[in-house]
């Protein structure tokens, strides 16, 4: 996440120091509205992790707000609890563990599937409580006593009183902010960040995104429980209609509104919304249809909310007074690896790959040495990426074996592979545009850390992380463009970028699907130099069309036709076969 | 249950689902097509039955009422195409669904200002206000007869027009491939805004066929719109057979829900929603997520 740039900043505490008086000099109604705000805020913030973040639309957040509600009122009206201390930490269980379960299932499934799939437990939730008549069905039920904390005989707050629930209200707004703030800067958020932005390359650095993703689910989720059992206390009751549909979208209009993708855009969204609504409805009884157009004229005019109206007029004020950063340590080090002693490293046994009609790949056996460059090369169409994707995990093979190191591994997750020591670049240069080169390289070494589920501390003191990345980059020759985005480096810089990121997993064996590809003879050169480089310790596999290129480098070659190997060995036994001289070779000289 | 009875709940089922996939096939095709997800879509089904309510009152005729509801849905899916949905091509989903949102907010609103909050009923022409028997103490309907017939025919022809038809081919080109249909050269546009037009025609008609049995009041749209997601996300995003056979699934599991399980009901087409989806994480047919 970009800091925050200072004059938003400043403007936020002033705000924050404003709002801390309303109780003092605004009326009774006025306490009520901002309180309400408060709450709306945090549960735009809780949905924004998932939207903004996660890069998960959930049409069901609704869902865990309802629930933080209700179930403060079950638990003081059937079991008499009063006591803050009792009911919110169960409270924030209930929403978590609704949430685990909920996401668990939901997060097999991706983009419009997704929105409807939460939709559709949020009804669920929705129409259990609605049908339930033990809970007052469609009318809810009130909440007779409001939660108190005490220490033995002594009362320290009562959420009866009206501007305690207000500074209550700021509390948690504030403490959600500083929460969601470290969480987003911390390993955890570094990773979620990326799967949002690059799910495909984010898997193959090895990170098991399925459990990111849940993990995320279950904080917003929990979060918005946290709204809800708030919002519960302000009113006194609760409704099914907090957890339907309308309620899951108006908070998502009020996170776009606001401004997703950052923590204050939500905040800013809800005042705005609320008071909003406020306003509107003072003007006219039909004040929906005012709405409805302010938010469709907000969708048309204004995609990156008031957050990103924000930021870019900061954005223009501070330009003027920034320079370069450049990185100290560049200093190149030789990246050395243990190699496993194994003889082959990797074998396929009779792999075979079918796509409904089509067999990709046919019964494919073939063995690679550990330390070795290994070329596979053959026609487009002859099978070559879908038997890389197998190795890396992309496509489980529909039959037959792939031993690395001995271990069976067909089958087995991208992320798996990706720890066990197999790296992989993409046919098209896979990366996250929109983070610095040294950012992508970051999170690649992340990934090598035991885990990436830590919450708190910053992914940037995170050293030998830090160090691993630069390492990288510095042996790719992008030391010197650390900093820039992705996105601005020429085209083989990106590939080259690439290549450091795969480095910067310390694979043992590298995967190359077509490293030339798209490359003007000079950069061929350099990436070529670069694999040499890189074949110094490390087993490569490639793809490549390039035939100079793979004489160049390659010490074994596999020739694949129409998903078989026809050859396999070494360069200069392999150029000699005539099968494949007919088949491939002579082919492309002809063509030539 | 007795045999009548079962009789009686399938047809009822069959009934439900197929005015259902009235509703489904064009929100499918719109998802599939033009890439949209259109929440509004329910509104369209709240504007056919309320103007076949209005007309029929106006003109006294059921069927005059339709015949010139028809030809204002189309318009309208137009009308809405152009100013609001056209926008949103290539754009994230998330936009997608704030803006119809936003639509919905609009056309419910409107609905309130031009025919109030009542509810309405209409009457059942009186050539269809029949029963048949089924067993000697029950029977079932004319009408809801005449809706499945009508409703079979539609699909019917929804089937011909798409398979051998120049506009249908295109149709089917898109749905598989978004993308492909235009690098063709195929005025994309155009397709786009018959593809919404038609599809919101089919709903208010669905709309208007169900006002003379379940009366029409504010918020209509937005119980069918969330069911019928139910239905498209069921039978994969963009399959018309998909849609098909999820209305048929949503329509028998909801009646029969209702009759076996009632304190569950609403609960369980979400249900069978959720298990089709971690069975098939794109639905029956979909392509893909």
């Amino acid at each position: 996440m970009p800091p925050l740039p200072r004059s938003i900043a400043i403007l936020l505490l002033i705000a924050v120091a404003g709002l801390a008086t309303v109780p003092l000099v605004g009326g009774r109604f006025h306490v009520q509205l901002v309180t309400q705000i408060f709450v709306l805020a945090v549960f735009a913030m809780s949905l924004d992790l998932l939207v903004g973040f996660t890069g998960l639309v959930s049409f069901g957040h609704a869902a865990f707000y309802g629930l933080g509600g209700y179930s403060l009122a079950i638990l003081t009206r059937d079991f008499g609890l009063v006591s803050m201390g009792a009911t919110l930490p169960a409270t924030l269980v209930v929403c978590g563990l609704v949430s685990a379960a909920i996401g668990w299932l939901s997060i097999r499934t991706s983009g419009v599937y997704f929105i409807m799939i939460t939709l559709a437990f949020a009804q669920m939730i929705y129409y259990f409580f609605n049908d339930a008549r033990g809970y007052g069905g469609s009318d809810g039920f009130y909440i007779l006593t409001k939660p108190r904390l005490a220490i033995g005989d002594v009362t320290l707050l009562t959420l009866q009183d009206r501007a305690t629930l207000y500074y209550m209200a700021l509390v948690v707004l504030l403490l959600t902010a500083a929460f969601l703030w470290t969480l987003l800067r911390s390993p955890f958020g570094q990773v979620i960040t990326a799967l949002q932005v690059n799910e495909a390359r984010t898997r193959a650095l090895g990170f098991p995104i399925d459990r990111y993703k849940l993990v995320s689910f279950c904080i917003a989720g929990i979060l918005a429980g946290l709204a809800g059992y708030l919002s519960a206390v302000q009113f006194g009751y609760v409704n099914p209609a907090h957890m339907g549909w309308r309620e899951s979208g108006r908070v998502l209009m009020v996170v776009i509104l606001g401004g997703s993708g950052t923590l204050f855009g939500p905040v800013l969204g809800a005042f705005v919304f609320v008071l909003l609504e406020d306003l509107l409805s003072g003007l006219t009884e039909h004040w929906l249809l005012l709405m409805g157009g302010f938010v469709v004229a907000v969708v048309l005019l204004l995609p990156k909310g008031i957050a990103g109206l924000l930021l870019s007029a900061a954005g223009r004020a501070a330009k003027s007074g920034r320079s370069a950063e450049t990185h100290p340590d560049e200093q190149p080090s030789v990246h050395a690896i243990p190699r496993g002693g194994v003889d082959p490293i990797l074998e396929t046994v009779d792999l075979v790959r079918q796509f409904a009609g089509l067999i990709a790949v046919n019964r494919v056996s073939v063995k690679f040495s550990a330390g070795k460059v290994h070329a596979v090369i053959g026609p487009n169409g002859a099978g070559k990426t879908t038997l890389i994707n197998m190795l890396s995990g992309e496509l489980a093979p529909t039959g037959g074996h792939i031993r690395y190191k001995g271990r069976d591994i067909a089958g087995w997750s991208p992320d798996a592979i990706s720890r066990l020591g197999i790296g992989r670049s993409f046919q098209v240069t896979n990366l996250y545009p929109s983070l610095s080169a040294f950012e992508n390289c970051r999170i690649a070494a992340q990934s090598r850390l035991r885990s990436s589920m830590r919450f708190f501390r910053p992914a940037s003191r995170l050293g030998a992380v830090a160090d691993r990345a630069h390492r990288a980059l510095a042996r790719c020759g992008l030391g010197p463009r650390s900093q820039d985005a992705a996105s601005a480096l020429s085209h083989g810089d990106r590939r080259k970028l690439e290549i450091a990121m795969v480095l910067a997993t310390e694979p043992e064996l590298f995967l190359l699907d077509e490293p030339l590809a798209g490359m003007g003879a000079q950069e061929s050169r350099e990436i070529l130099d670069l694999l040499r480089a890189v074949a110094r310790d490390h087993t490569l596999i490639l793809i490549e069309h390039d035939m100079d290129a793979v004489f160049a480098i390659a010490d074994t070659l596999t020739v694949m036709v129409n998903g078989h190997v026809i050859a396999t060995g070494p360069v200069d036994q392999v150029r000699a076969d005539r099968a494949v001289q007919d088949a491939y070779l002579g082919h492309r000289d002809a063509a030539e | 249950m007795d045999i009548g009875t079962i009789a009686i709940q399938l047809l009822n089922g069959l009934q439900y689902g197929l005015l259902l996939f009235l509703i489904a096939a064009g929100l499918t095709l719109i998802f599939g097509i033009l890439g949209v997800i259109n929440l509004a879509h329910g509104s369209f089904y709240m504007i056919g039955a309320y103007l076949a309510y209005w007309l029929s009152e106006k003109t006294g005729s059921f069927a005059l009422a339709i015949a010139l509801a028809l030809p204002a849905a189309l318009l309208l899916g137009l009308v809405v195409e152009r100013l609001a949905i056209s926008f949103l091509y290539q754009r994230d989903h998330l936009y997608q669904v704030l803006l119809t949102y936003g639509l919905i907010l609009i056309f419910n609103e409107l609905q309130r200002i031009v025919w109030g909050n009542d509810v309405h009923g209409v009457a059942v022409p009186a050539i269809l206000a029949g029963v048949v028997e089924i067993t000697e103490s029950q029977s079932y309907p004319v009408y809801r007869l005449f809706i499945s017939a009508i409703c079979l025919l539609v699909a019917a022809a929804m089937y011909v027009a798409i398979h051998s038809t120049r506009i249908g081919m295109m149709i089917r080109a898109g749905s598989s491939s978004r993308e492909m249909v235009q690098i063709l050269g195929i005025d994309v546009g155009r397709l786009f805004a018959i593809v919404f037009s038609v599809g919101a025609a089919l709903t208010a008609v669905a709309g208007m066929l169900a006002a003379p049995i379940n009366s029409v009041y504010p918020g209509m749209g937005e119980n069918v719109l969330i069911i019928s997601f139910v239905v498209v996300v069921i039978g994969g995003i963009g399959s018309i057979k998909g849609a098909f056979i999820g209305s048929m699934m949503i329509g028998l599991a909801d009646t029969f829900g209702r009759v076996m399980v009632p304190e569950l009901s609403s609960m369980v087409v979400y249900a069978l929603m959720a298990a089709v989806l971690l069975w098939r994480p794109s639905g029956l047919y979909g392509v893909k997520a």
